[in-house]
């Protein structure tokens, strides 16, 4: 028994945590990472690391740094740091613009066959002219990109917070593809935009403010958004509080089902709730404006543009059904008024 | 009778991840979730002769009923010798392989691996009884942290992504059935090695409990593939050596507990070195008696480590070696040993009777 306890002691002592030893104090922790391209083509690898600075009372430190690849110019930062760059911790990447349109292929598969990396973080494109520009305003207002994508996400319904593994997960299916986030600058201030919508692995463009709520409600990824109807004396303006949206295929037709339960916000004068008969009226009205809006979404996305976004085409592919030239759709809204709320209450 | 029993499940748990979900999945994609309900059905007739051997075999084990058998015996034992050691090395390479890559990225898989013999240096000291508790709880344990991961993922299941189904040539989807069989039959099989004067006797009990144990072991092996597959996609999972792993990436438990993957994952460690203490008692009890036995289990376990070493020489040496040869190995050096094992007592069983 001594033996073995003597050669465990031995071990303990002797491989102490392997080559793997990492002590926290020569971690350099990168909660954001951003990436450009120059003219040459080099990459530029800007990070955000946390650490107190406290010369200048700053928690972050801010680094840059151009190679050939993107793992050089990572590495590149070490010149400038005494620190391993730690990339567990990243929270959030960004990427300019021109990578995004060129293809993000090779960013997924740097991090897929990086082993520090989690994957766990969230992408965005940058609608400034350098994610480095974005990630600078970040590091000097010290504002967390995470904190502001949920509130986006769950106040405004324009973004989502899928992270990068999932949505590796989604382009890898056949006939899908992703939307991503975007950040910007506006008038010195830091801003979650609209979803960025890719083809394959390309970036094609931004959706509009809507769109990217419509996105984000097609896509089952609401928490509470706002809808909004009609203007000033007929204005009805809800909340959504539960989102089931369902895809299938009838008569080689896509079946869009969309059941949604809202709560009233705001109406205009002209909106009355006061008996279940006009409470109907106004769930016809708000379930006439999803359905266009859903309508005009997909026709625009998936049938102009051919962006696999809501991924018809593997719904087809999963029911061994060839994907048709011209895509037939219909859809079906189903919305009920939870509580009304307000004065006048008919429950 | 109990104890023998939870060796089905840490050889399936053990053989299935890394090594047979490693074949199967860029085979049958989506469908190995299938191919897995139909491996219950195909590896029935191996189970069968798992248990017709366990009720038979009065001697203590597989072993000394071959030393019974007149002329074949002795070839049957080296088969099964050579069997089992091959299965470890595997299993060994396997299981430091996954530490070094979700755990010692940056160490030698050699260090790893070394790190593994100490414990089974300990274990190889205690007789079979011990080894067979230390696998009871340890799959036990492993059961418990199973149901814990799939209620902590379960939120993240599509049932789109088993979709298209049944989307396999006909043709890779019988090989694969094929492979499966040979893997869970070795697993069903390593129950057989024991005999009953080594076990405490249910007596009547014997098929109910087997029974429930290989049901237990293929729903346990089916939730892991669905999980794994339901939850990332085929093409995700394809991407990684252990997708097993990258699945408990997901977990979260009501918000409060998450990225908890690098303790779930102990699950395989633990079956591993029980399975791989089970194989290298009887590698190490079929050596040639002397006296010097004492030294036997370190210089079995120094010659596997060598051995590793020389013939795995890194991972894609050991990937090919597991996609060209060890389904094979189970059939010539576990399953072919068993069968005629089971038509010999058969012949005896009629002939008495």
């Amino acid at each position: 028994m001594k033996k073995y306890i003597f050669a465990l002691l031995v071990v303990v002592v002797m491989f102490n945590a392997f080559d793997n030893l990492k002590e926290i104090t020569n971690l350099a922790i990168v909660s954001v990472l951003g990436l450009d391209v120059d003219e040459e083509g080099n990459y530029i690898a800007t990070v955000e690391i946390i650490a107190g600075d406290k010369e200048n009372n700053k928690k972050t430190i801010l680094e840059k740094a151009t190679g050939n690849s993107i793992q050089e110019a990572i590495r590149n930062i070490i010149d400038k740091t005494p620190q391993r760059l730690y990339l567990a911790h990243l929270e959030t990447l960004i990427v300019s613009e021109d990578i995004a349109k060129s293809g993000i292929d090779n960013i997924v598969d740097f991090f897929i066959r990086d082993n520090d990396a989690s994957n766990n973080f969230y992408l965005f494109v940058s609608k400034e002219k350098t994610a480095g520009k974005v990630i600078e305003k970040i590091s000097e207002q010290e504002v967390s990109m995470l904190e502001m994508l949920k509130s986006s996400e769950k106040y405004r319904g324009n973004a989502n917070t899928k992270t990068l593994s999932q949505c590796i997960q989604q382009i890898l299916k056949v006939g899908s593809d992703i939307c991503v986030n975007s950040c910007g600058i506006n008038e010195d201030e830091i801003y979650i935009g609209e979803m960025a919508y890719f083809k394959e692995w390309k970036m094609q463009g931004y959706m509009s403010k809507d769109e990217s709520i419509m996105y984000n409600i097609l896509d089952k990824n609401v928490v509470s958004p706002i809808l909004k109807t009609g203007e000033k004396e007929n204005l009805i303006i809800v909340e959504i509080v539960t989102n089931d949206v369902k895809f299938g295929l009838k008569d080689n037709k896509v079946n869009i089902d969309i059941n949604m339960e809202v709560n009233i916000s705001e109406v205009g004068k002209a909106i009355s709730l006061e008996s279940k008969e006009k409470v109907r009226e106004v769930e016809n009205i708000l379930e006439n404006e999803v359905k266009d809006r859903v309508e005009d979404f997909v026709r625009k996305y998936q049938i102009e543009r051919g962006v696999q976004i809501l991924g018809f085409e593997n719904l087809y592919y999963r029911k061994k059904k060839e994907y048709p030239q011209n895509v037939e759709f219909n859809t079906n809204v189903d919305i009920s008024i939870a509580n009304q709320g307000g004065v006048v209450n008919i429950w | 009778m109990v104890e023998v029993s939870f060796i089905m499940i840490s050889a399936f748990f053990s053989f299935f991840l890394g090594i047979g979900s490693y074949i199967m999945y860029p085979i049958c994609r989506q469908d190995t979730i299938i191919a897995m309900l139909f491996g219950v059905i195909i590896t029935y007739p191996f189970f069968r002769i798992a248990k017709y051997v366990i009720k038979k075999n009065k001697y203590e084990d597989i072993f000394e009923l071959n030393k019974n058998i007149k002329g074949i015996g002795i070839f049957l034992n080296i088969l099964l010798f050579i069997g089992l050691f091959v299965i470890s090395l595997f299993l060994l390479y396997n299981i430091s392989d996954f530490l070094n890559i979700e755990y010692f990225s940056e160490s030698s898989v050699q260090f790893t691996k070394f790190l593994i013999l100490i414990p089974l240096w300990y274990v190889l000291s205690k007789d079979l009884k011990t080894i067979l508790k230390m696998n009871q709880v340890m799959a036990i344990v492993c059961v418990g942290i199973l149901f814990i991961d799939f209620i902590g993922i379960a939120h993240k299941i599509d049932l789109s992504n088993a979709q298209p189904v049944m989307a396999t040539d006909i043709k890779d989807f019988s090989k694969a059935l094929l492979y499966l069989a040979g893997l869970n039959g070795a697993g069903v099989l390593m129950c057989a090695l024991v005999g009953r004067k080594s076990i405490s006797d249910n007596g009547s009990k014997i098929d109910k409990i087997l029974n429930l144990f290989y049901i237990i072991a293929n729903i346990m092996q089916i939730v892991i593939i669905a999980s794994v597959i339901l939850t990332q996609g085929i093409n995700y999972v394809l991407l990684f050596r252990f997708p097993e792993y990258i699945a408990l990436k997901q977990f979260s438990f009501l918000n409060m507990a998450e990225r908890l993957e690098n303790v779930l994952a102990l699950q395989f460690y633990f079956n591993s070195i029980s399975i791989l203490s089970f194989l290298l008692h009887y590698i190490v009890k079929l050596l040639p008696k002397s006296n010097k036995i004492k030294i036997y289990p370190i210089f079995v376990l120094l010659v596997m480590y060598f051995l590793t070493c020389f013939i795995f020489k890194d991972t894609s040496y050991f990937t090919l070696y597991i996609q060209k040869y060890i389904v094979l190995l189970c059939y010539i050096t576990i399953i072919l040993p068993f069968f005629i094992d089971y038509i010999i007592l058969h012949k005896k069983v009629n002939k008495n009777s």
